[in-house]
């Protein structure tokens, strides 16, 4: 009942919130639907909602592991991912950049700007185009709200008649726990991929290495599956689907600035 | 056939008493090898970010965990300015470069693009003096620019 109540609403979301009938989205900020004894609030997207949902999504993963106490190195790390976020057309978020201590090899984007990076990842890089690299992956999937618009209709069915702001500590607690669940089953492939190409694109404008992307899957694909990288692989393709995705979208261009950065070798240098 | 390197797009292949680099696409389309561990340099984990006992991330860990909104304002403060970053891209001496967002299919299973006006010997001679160092500015202006189309502005 729960499935087909999502199916529907989905084709319903696509049908009155997307570009097919943009008169309505602009002339009614709102619109609720009965489903299945459900209220259903359709609303434009927004850029206080993907603020609410990106805070909600920080704070549930910060709750699992806490920030890195290490000022230096979350300094270094925005810097980059500063730097990777200007070359977008968002450059007009407030974006921030974190890392956190954890021995599971991941990076998470949280709607609004907001990006985590576990220090067991940072462990596996070796140079600043790979980190670069990694930034702007998850950048990419900021630019294309791939996480904003999944969570947007999820919130809409758990929370109904609420979902245009949601308040109160309780209700907080609990949008923040379905931000948590979206992120454990994770994103299409589709999305995935689109965040891998557009994510060397935005790294290569940056001056950085634009196959330093593959390098990092290429090595991340040849360590043994076990603990520390279960939620990254259960939420992601597989390393060699996309390794191969990446080669197969590169053009001249990029080829032409596949080579290390002057600025790699700072990588070490800065977090030794 | 040995895997000896790996600069950008291009691999340092041995065969016999032989050297030479092979396109990455190339070698992956023709099935003749894996390209898995082409790296070269450090290959094993290393401890450049020192934690205490710091804790692992499963899916279970991340929905059970309890919301910390007081760490998210942490995470706020630490965030740097457009200014700060260009600085930080000066001082590593970073040059941008104009580069359109590509398009086309997403999937794993995407077909391979043809090569457009030189032939593949051609090619692949002007490929490896790139992966040696050599300056192309060649660009591919075929391109589409779907960003604009798939992000959508606030």
């Amino acid at each position: 009942m729960r499935l087909s109540n999502l199916a529907l609403a989905s084709f319903l979301l696509c049908g009155v919130a997307g570009t097919s009938v943009p008169s309505l989205a602009q002339s009614l900020p709102s619109q609720t639907l009965e489903l299945g004894g459900k209220k259903l609030v359709i609303t434009r997207e927004s850029l206080a909602e993907e603020l609410d949902l990106g805070k909600a999504t920080v704070a549930q993963i910060l709750g699992a592991n806490r920030l890195l106490k290490d000022k230096k190195t979350q300094h270094y790390v925005n810097l980059v991912g500063r730097y990777i976020a200007n070359q977008t057309k968002r450059k007009d978020l407030k974006w921030s950049f974190g890392v956190i201590e954890s021995s599971a090899v991941n990076a998470f984007a949280a709607p609004g700007g907001y990006i985590l990076i576990t220090s067991a990842l940072l462990n596996e890089l070796q140079t600043e185009d790979e980190l670069a690299a990694v930034l702007a992956h998850e950048v990419a999937h900021v630019i294309r709200k791939h996480h904003y618009r999944v969570m947007r209709k999820q919130k809409m069915l758990e929370f109904g008649a609420q979902a245009v702001r949601v308040e109160g500590a309780d209700e907080l607690n609990k949008l923040s726990n379905m931000t948590a669940q979206v992120l454990a089953r994770g994103l299409d492939k589709k999305s995935e991929f689109e965040a891998d190409r557009d994510g060397m694109v935005y790294a290569a404008r940056a001056g950085y290495d634009a196959s330093a992307l593959y390098a990092v899957l290429n090595r991340l694909g040849s360590r043994h599956a076990d603990k520390s990288n279960e939620l990254l692989n259960a939420t992601h393709p597989s390393f060699s689907d996309r390794e191969q995705f990446l080669i197969e979208s590169t053009n001249d261009a990029l080829e032409a600035a596949a080579k290390p950065s002057a600025a790699g070798p700072r990588y070490l240098s800065t977090l030794k | 056939m040995d895997l000896i390197g790996r600069k950008g797009f291009w691999i340092n292949v041995k065969v016999a008493e032989s050297k030479g680099w092979l396109s990455i696409k190339e070698l992956s389309a023709s099935k003749k090898g894996s390209t898995r561990a082409l790296n070269t340099g450090r290959q094993t984990k290393g401890n450049i970010v020192a934690t205490s006992a710091a804790r692992g991330l499963t899916a279970e860990d991340l929905v059970s965990a309890r919301p910390d909104f007081d760490a998210f304002g942490q995470l706020t403060g630490l965030g740097v300015s457009v200014g700060d970053a260009e600085k930080f891209s000066r001082d590593g001496q970073l040059a941008s470069r104009e580069l359109a967002m590509l398009s086309g299919p997403t999937g794993s299973k995407a077909p391979m693009k043809a090569s457009k006006g030189v032939s593949g010997t051609e090619k692949k001679v002007k490929k490896a003096k790139n992966a040696d160092g050599d300056d192309d500015d060649d660009e591919d202006e075929d391109e589409d620019e779907d960003e604009d189309e798939e992000d959508g502005d606030d």
